[in-house]
């Protein structure tokens, strides 16, 4: 900001930002908020262009640059996050930002640009900071990265799913930044077929289907967290085969193992599937 | 006015130096197509008028392969968008499948009435052989996968800033078929291909209005689903006719019913004094589901008035509500505070039937009655946080608190409450450091614990109700100087205790670490590589049961350990600034899972015995290399190499075939190694 007494900063333009900086604004023109403020502003922020988000540039542009910009972004900033992520919130702190306040990233201090890049288009979509969303989220997220990199995973790697295919990363109603309002509504936007609701629910899975896999990658098949049997025995204590240590050859074990028979163990409509053979 | 056209063809030809055998595409081409031959991997097509008000974007990846995508996008810069997606994705679960079964119709699957003659007038202990040289002779070979076709259409408009309106439909198709068991008893269990026909249909409506001090937002969700294969049967290899105890001719199986759900949500926010913020959102959804019941057998040997149905359908009904608050203020600069409150109510209507009598596997008659449990719960969160931010440092306070009422006569524990407390802090003491550090320990108590099971263990205590203390650590630090390598290291730990379940999940232990390096020495240079070992282990303690035996001496104890290690390493380089780029990507997840078991006593029982089970392992390297070049004006090319191995051990599947012994019948689903190494040469078309 300008020293006390100076004259007020005011709006130049961002001719008078071009200048000295050819090359940024030049790959920000590039972008869709560099073409949105030249050439279709909607309001009056939006044509201000560069000093839209980076404040009035009078006193920065008289000092050859010595004085600061009110505003400037990423990790040198003198400006806390909170108040960087402000200018952008000025415009965008609608639909899906809606829960960005006091959300897990937001009370981590993350800023907008931990995770895009305005100046320059570095992904296909949502100006992301990386190539794609893995990339991006995976900064921070390392072991979620490296599941994805496993045997066993969804389709993330070979770009067929992103992270927000699930996730709002700006904020959500929902616990972990789901999309949907509970963990089975997000897996049920895939896999309709599991919502039921069926004669015969198997209850954890009607709860969570977090309590049989998780969706990020495992070493086990169908993304499950435990191996079979062992995942179903830590529930299942009647009599008989569930009970059964079982060893390495038995039917119980081998290929699909429980679900050999219990085929059924999302739900059964079946007047007779009671045990979800049927 | 004028339009601008840009765009980019890229078409390549691949070879595989080390090809896949057909056996092996099956995991190799999981959820992907890598053909050998011509392949256009990505074409973009733009159109932009002068004054770049009005754009139309076409672009392909993959085109005409299996896992193709297409995207086609107009719009008017800050004003409306409208979007065209296609995507097909296929997911192979194997190659190896061979089947017996003839698919004689849609979800009817027949064996020859001969095999099930012979099978039938034959000794119980000569039929194995029998069936395994009818295997040996008529298992063929049978696709196991399922293409899923995705098309979208979404419509995005913004009038003013303030508002915004959306519409998507979106249709999602599933076909072909994947493996299911079948069993008819415990006789033969048969696996054969799930047919699946199914389609699901989303339609979802989004409105929005914004001032400076509140907003509001409207959505309504659709979303329906069908499967136009009500039932599965198959023949039972070892009956010809149909018998009341002995077995039925064939199987019966229920597949997914037709189902749909609407959704409709409020959300809205308001800005109050002391720079706070109310934000909410109030949700409503219903599901149905009443397709007709199938009968309780197919087995025409067992009749009874027991079996007449008490509905002929479900009339399924689930309602949900959710209700979420949030409010935060910043009553000082440094100071955040923040409360929640989360209600998520998952109301089962459906009716309970009562069912005077079963049928077991479509084998034997058993006489109940049998009542439908219909599973409604309730889950709240509430909490509230502190945070002072200090600069560099923040310090953040947390509590939360975690309720689950299930309804006592549905499951073990009517209501679990959990309690968390939690601390953050993160600083930056220098600028080129960043800690962010939490701790949160967490007790869950599910006192009330009572068995809804008659034939359960009473001592067993369910993971997802036991009581439980839980300790979670997460550290991550980032080490970025103005030069150099940027560092980031994690490691997180996660420590369940269930000190209270004798029987059941006893504890869970799991921890990470990893380090990234991350280096751009010059603008023509990036490094990337990075480490990550992640370890599981759980330990249960279960009882060998049956009729007159129930003995601790029974006990057995499992500990189940996977590990697994993750490598990255990525170099861009441009080799000839402006020219001639590198591109290296290498990829290394190595996964073991063991399965111990022992028990603690001398067991009383032989079938108590508990072993080791043979270690799983899992290999999986991908590495891409890649060279390329601007030839001409607006040419490029770029030849690649691609190495991607799997080796995996696991005993449940490795020799997996059709016949297995006894007189079940398998598909023989094996995901056998591969070790696949790729040429190709791409040029490329900018303009």
């Amino acid at each position: 900001a300008g020293a006390q007494g100076a004259a007020p900063n005011t709006y130049v333009g961002s001719e008078v930002c071009q200048a000295c900086h050819p090359v940024p604004t030049a790959t920000f023109s590039e972008t869709l908020h560099g073409k949105l403020f030249e050439h279709e502003p909607r309001n009056t922020l939006e044509s201000r262009g560069c000093e839209a988000c980076h404040g009035p540039g009078s006193a920065h542009a008289a000092s050859n640059g010595e004085e600061d910009l009110e505003v400037a972004f990423g990790e040198g900033s003198p400006q806390p996050p909170s108040e960087q992520n402000a200018v952008c919130l000025q415009c965008h702190e609608k639909t899906a930002r809606l829960y960005w306040e006091g959300g897990p990233h937001e009370s981590r201090d993350l800023r907008c640009t931990n995770c895009h890049t305005l100046m320059r288009k570095v992904s296909e979509e949502r100006q992301l900071a990386q190539v794609n969303e893995i990339e991006t989220c995976g900064q921070c997220h390392t072991q979620r990265r490296a599941q994805s990199r496993r045997s066993n995973h969804m389709p993330l790697r070979e770009g067929q799913m992103k992270c927000t295919n699930c996730h709002n990363p700006h904020g959500s109603a929902t616990p972990k930044l789901l999309k949907e309002n509970s963990v089975n509504e997000v897996c049920y936007t895939c896999h309709a077929e599991k919502r039921g609701p069926f004669l015969w629910e198997h209850a954890p899975v009607v709860e969570s289907c977090l309590n049989c896999h998780d969706p990020h990658g495992t070493n086990h098949e169908k993304l499950l967290k435990v191996a079979k049997p062992r995942l179903c025995q830590q529930c299942h204590v009647e009599v008989f085969h569930p009970t059964q240590p079982q060893t390495p050859e038995s039917r119980f074990v081998f290929n699909r193992s429980c679900t050999n028979c219990h085929s059924q163990i999302h739900g059964s409509n079946h007047p007779s599937g009671l045990r979800w053979h049927r | 006015g004028q339009t601008d056209v840009s765009g980019t063809v890229e078409l390549g030809v691949r070879g595989f130096l080390a090809g896949v055998p057909d056996s092996a595409r099956g995991k190799f081409e999981e959820y992907r197509d890598i053909p050998s031959g011509l392949f256009l991997e990505d074409l973009q097509l733009r159109l932009l008028t002068d004054d770049q008000r009005y754009s139309l974007e076409l672009r392909a990846q993959d085109a005409f392969q299996n896992d193709q995508i297409f995207l086609l996008r107009g719009s008017r810069l800050g004003s409306y968008q409208l979007e065209l997606n296609f995507e097909e994705a296929w997911h192979t679960f194997s190659n190896t499948g061979l089947s017996p079964f003839a698919e004689t119709g849609r979800g009817i699957f027949e064996l020859d009435d001969a095999l099930q003659a012979t099978l039938q007038d034959t000794d119980a202990a000569d039929r194995p052989d029998i069936l395994e040289g009818f295997l040996d002779n008529n298992a063929v070979p049978i696709e196991l996968l399922t293409p899923r076709q995705t098309g979208r259409i979404s419509f995005k408009l913004t009038p003013t800033p303030e508002w915004d309106i959306g519409a998507r439909w979106t249709n999602m198709q599933k076909e072909d078929g994947r493996p299911m068991g079948l069993t008819y008893g415990f006789g033969p269990t048969t696996e054969i291909t799930e047919p699946i026909d199914q389609t699901i249909n989303d339609v979802r409506l989004s409105g929005g209005f914004v001032r400076e001090a509140w907003q509001l937002q409207l959505n309504y969700t659709l979303s329906s689903f069908t499967n136009n294969v009500d039932a599965l049967i198959a023949d039972n290899p070892v009956r010809i006719t149909d018998d009341a105890t002995a077995g039925p001719v064939r199987g019966r199986l229920d597949l997914t019913p037709d189902n749909i759900a609407h959704n409709v949500d409020l959300a809205g926010a308001v800005r109050l004094p002391l720079r706070s913020r109310l934000v909410g959102t109030a949700s409503y959804g219903i599901r149905r589901q009443d397709e007709a019941f199938l009968p309780h057998t197919i087995n025409s040997a067992i009749t009874s008035p027991l079996l007449s149905l008490p509905a002929n359908s479900l009339d399924g009904d689930v309602r949900t509500t959710l209700v979420n608050l949030r409010l935060t203020s910043q009553p000082w600069r440094k100071v955040s505070l923040a409360a929640r409150y989360r209600s998520y109510d998952f109301d089962n209507q459906t009716p309970v039937l009562t069912f005077p009598a079963r049928v077991r596997t479509d084998q034997r008659l058993i006489e109940g009655p049998f009542e439908n449990q219909q599973y409604s719960y309730r889950k709240q969160n509430a909490g509230a946080d502190v945070q002072w931010r200090p600069r560099p440092v923040s310090v953040k306070l947390a509590y939360d608190w975690e309720r689950w009422n299930r309804g006592d006569t549905e499951r073990e524990v009517g209501r679990t409450d959990e309690h968390t407390a939690k601390v953050s802090l993160d600083m930056t003491p220098l600028d080129w450091l960043l800690l962010r550090t939490s701790y949160a320990h967490s007790w869950r108590d599910g006192t009330d614990y009572a068995q809804v099971v008659d034939l359960q263990l009473p001592a067993l205590r369910k993971y997802d109700m036991a009581d439980r203390e839980r300790d979670r650590v997460e550290v991550l630090a980032q080490i970025t100087p103005l030069k150099g390598p940027t560092f980031t290291a994690t490691y997180s730990l996660r420590n369940d205790d269930y000190d209270e379940s004798l029987y059941g999940v006893q504890d869970y232990e799991s921890w990470t670490a990893g380090v990234d390096v991350s280096w751009s020495p010059s603008e023509a240079v990036a490094v990337f590589a990075g480490y990550m070992r992640e370890e599981f282990d759980r330990r249960h303690r279960s009882r060998y049961r049956r009729s007159g035996v129930d003995t601790v001496a029974n006990d057995w104890v499992s500990r189940d350990q996977d590990d697994v290690d993750t490598y990255g390493f990525g170099l861009d380089a441009a080799l000839i600034p402006g020219s001639l780029n590198l591109y290296v990507r290498y990829d290394f997840s190595l996964a073991n899972g063991i399965m111990l078991a022992s028990n603690p006593f001398t067991i009383t029982n032989d079938s108590a015995i508990a072993t080791d089970f043979p270690e799983i392992t899992q290999k999986l390297h991908e590495l891409e290399a890649s060279l390329r070049y601007p030839i001409l004006d607006r040419w490029s090319a770029e030849l690649r190499y691609e190495l991607d191995r799997f080796d995996q051990e696991d005993f449940r599947i490795d020799d997996i075939q059709p016949f297995m012994g006894r007189t079940d019948i398998f598909l023989g689903a094996r995901t056998p190694d591969y070790n696949a190494s790729m040429l190709s040469l791409i040029v490329g078309y900018h303009f």
